[in-house]
């Protein structure tokens, strides 16, 4: 079926917007004095673009010579990509007010959007390949934008262990297409059925590799604490609730499907890596001193958290297909995706303003737990939207994260993984403990200043992540419905 | 005819090189040659497997690829330049100021 | 695939492949450290073997705006790549036209479109002007 370009149109909108603001906007920045109007542009056009990508059509099959499709799964992860920069340039509004290249900052992360949004469309490796690394490069210049010591290493260590994994994952994707001569993700799947060898192995190996990286699975999670704590704090919780996101989506419709096709008793060797992920990732965010890392060591457990989903759909796989039991793991995971996405960018923020205090009273280590003392009463509402984000993360009812947390919990026991279940349970408690450090630090220690006034961008930022993270709390519903039509299609 | 073997074997010999000097180097010029090195040797492969196939979506995924790779090496060098103007060095066992 | 094998059987030549990967590397530095001579002399360790004394400091530095021109032209040269497989099918029937225009005329008409804002940009922050 060929369409013409009024379909496409309609299909990628939300795409087609962004892309043609990102110009405008490049223009608009040689030529205006004052770049304070680029962020509402930016912040505009994403809004109209998440009515957009609500509307599509889900249902239309392949465009692009079947390189890309629209359907649940895809809209789904775009509404958390989309939601997710609104929110950084909702906070960006504050922290680049009248300074000179901020409009950089906003193509910037419009351009990483937008790559996001390619692989989460994508049914082909040639797409998904070119939108990870528009994603990519886009956040390795954003994660330098400060271009202060710490935001270039951080931005360094970003780009080696990014560019060796995009590598890596290049050198599977030409395997696998050598392989089945195809560069379709169904062909390639159905055909690695007949010339199943070792070296769909090594191919897959390179592949899980690459997304490994971009999603900060523990043996490839080194960069992650540094790149988190290096960067400017707004593009962390773009690089936390964004951009690893991607390599969920990306990892979900390569390795999952080809992995399904194979049939092999691949789930225990994710079994062992997720139970590593988040105990390693939960164990070392104790120590820390700084929120900031800690958040980000948090992330990588997230991450361990979130990978359930892989073992869960194997165990369902393994020995006759239980395919209700692998949807529902599926959904699962995406509705902690959702969650996380909210509360960690909503939590960064928070660190943000926080960040932002301590910088202006001329304290260096502005990350460190020491100056959350007494927040509840110097910065009330930054304290308020932290509390409700940290009890996401730790999964107290009613917020998203303990939707998500329920539902990943419930997966694992409908799929017989008793033991991944009460592993997951453990790491939760052990996450709260770190987590109610804070909070005692906020409501509970004298306040070390005076109150000040929060930038009214972040707050902003915070309200909405709150809204979002209560109301998907208290009417999940419709929300998991979506999760699960999303879970379908991988599964059908 | 040079067999389709000896061409995956050399694209594997450069990823290995690759991947070793990434692991050694530690000057940040070194270690951008060492991903470009990583690059190309999946290039090869590409172009070789469209050649025997033959399947021209191969030789199409490696134009991406070289684009995208100068596109990398683009923001490397920027970012390289960038550390170099506050360090004053790229080698990258001076530049620490994140630990856990 | 005969329908014989079990699972596991398929993880041997990947358990192989690992371990030939992993002893290969090992046996080569091995052999370098056992075959190669050890001594170090002032000649040896010069930087011409030959007996070439070097002239001046190898470190020579180039200003700045050249790796920027560099960076230019390394994107612009290699954009024009997508030009070859343009002139291979846009008269050809391999891409439909969809409602009168011809995909290929007009995708390439939006890929240099883009390009030029991206010339544009340079030549605005003054990237291509040599001080």
């Amino acid at each position: 079926m060929t369409l013409g370009f009024g379909d496409y149109l309609s299909l990628l909108g939300g795409e087609s917007l962004l892309t043609g603001l990102v110009m405008v906007m490049v223009l608009l920045g040689l030529y205006l004095k004052n770049k304070n109007i680029q962020g509402y542009l930016a912040l505009a056009g994403l809004a109209v673009a998440l009515i957009l990508t609500i509307g599509a059509d889900r249902t239309m099959g392949p465009i692009f010579f079947g390189t890309m499709e629209v359907d649940p799964l895809s809209q789904f992860f775009k509404l958390v990509f989309i939601s997710v920069s609104l929110i950084v340039v909702l906070a960006g509004l504050s922290r680049y007010k009248d300074s000179p290249s901020q409009d950089e900052f906003y193509i910037l992360l419009l351009l990483a959007t937008i790559g996001m949004m390619v692989v989460a469309s994508s049914i082909d490796i040639l797409t998904l390949w070119v939108g990870f690394e528009l994603a990519s490069l886009s956040t390795y210049a954003m994660a330098a934008f400060d271009k202060e010591k710490k935001n270039l290493e951080a931005a360094m260590k970003y780009f080696i262990f990014g560019a060796t994994s995009s590598a890596a994952m290049l050198f599977g994707f030409s395997l696998l297409y050598g392989l089945t001569g195809t560069t379709k993700i169904a062909e390639i799947a159905a055909a690695s059925i007949e010339t199943m060898g070792p070296a769909t192995l090594v191919a897959l190996i390179f592949v899980v590799a690459g997304f490994g990286f971009k999603m900060a699975l523990v043996p490839f999670h080194m960069w992650a604490p540094d790149t988190y704590e290096g960067a400017p704090t707004v593009v962390t919780a773009f690089l936390a609730a964004g951009s690893k996101k991607m390599g969920f989506v990306a990892a979900f419709k390569v390795i999952l499907i080809a992995l399904m096709a194979l049939r092999l008793e691949w789930f225990m060797a994710f079994a062992v890596l997720v139970a590593i992920t988040m105990t390693l990732g939960n164990v070392v965010a104790i120590w820390q001193k700084s929120v900031k890392r800690m958040l980000a060591y948090s992330s990588v457990a997230y991450a361990g958290y979130i990978a359930i989903a892989f073992v869960v759909v194997g165990a369902a796989n393994n020995g006759g297909f239980d395919i209700a039991v692998a949807q529902g793991g599926l959904a699962a995971s995406l509705m902690l995706i959702l969650g996380h996405a909210f509360s960690k960018t909503g939590a960064f923020i928070a660190v943000a303003v926080v960040g932002y205090m301590a910088l202006r009273e001329g304290k260096d280590n502005p990350d460190d737990i020491e100056h959350y003392a007494g927040l509840g009463r110097r910065a009330p509402i930054t304290a308020f939207c932290m509390l409700v984000f940290i009890f996401s993360l730790s999964g107290i009812p009613p917020t998203a994260g303990f939707i998500g947390k329920l539902l990943v919990w419930g997966s694992t026991i409908d799929s017989g993984l008793i033991w991944l279940g009460v592993l997951f349970a453990l790491n939760s408690a052990l996450s709260l403990y770190y987590y109610l450090r804070v909070i005692m630090y906020m409501y509970m220690k004298e306040p070390a200043g005076a109150k000040i006034i929060e930038p009214r961008g972040y707050v902003a930022a915070m309200v909405v992540a709150l809204v979002a993270v209560f109301y998907i709390g208290l009417f999940p519903q419709a929300f998991v419905d979506f999760a699960y039509s999303a879970a379908a299609v991988l599964l059908h | 005819m040079i067999p389709l073997v000896l061409y995956v074997l050399l694209a594997s010999a450069m990823f290995a090189i690759g991947l070793y000097g990434l692991l050694t180097q530690r000057n940040g010029i070194k270690l951008m040659m060492c991903v470009e090195i990583l690059l190309n040797s999946a290039i090869i492969n590409l172009v070789a497997f469209s050649a025997y196939l033959p399947n021209v979506n191969g030789q199409v995924f490696a134009l991406f690829a070289i684009a995208l790779a100068a596109a990398e090496a683009g923001i490397g060098f920027a970012i390289m330049i960038a550390l170099y103007r506050l360090y004053g060095t790229i080698e990258l066992d001076n530049i620490n100021a994140l630990r856990w | 695939m005969s329908g014989e094998m079990v699972a596991v059987d398929y993880y041997i030549p990947l358990i192989m492949f690992l371990i030939i990967g992993a002893l290969v590397p090992i046996g080569a530095l091995a052999a370098v450290k056992i075959i190669s001579p050890q001594k170090s002399t002032f000649r040896k360790r010069s930087t011409y073997e030959g007996g070439l004394r070097p002239i001046r400091d190898a470190g020579v530095q180039y200003n700045v705006q050249y790796y920027l021109f560099a960076i230019v032209f390394v994107i612009f040269d290699v954009e024009v790549l997508f030009l070859y497989p343009w002139i291979y099918v846009y008269a050809s029937e391999a891409i439909p036209a969809v409602g009168g225009v011809s995909i290929a005329i007009t995708g390439m008409l939006i890929f240099i479109v883009v390009l030029l804002i991206g010339l544009l940009y340079d030549i605005k922050k003054e990237a291509l002007r040599w001080v």
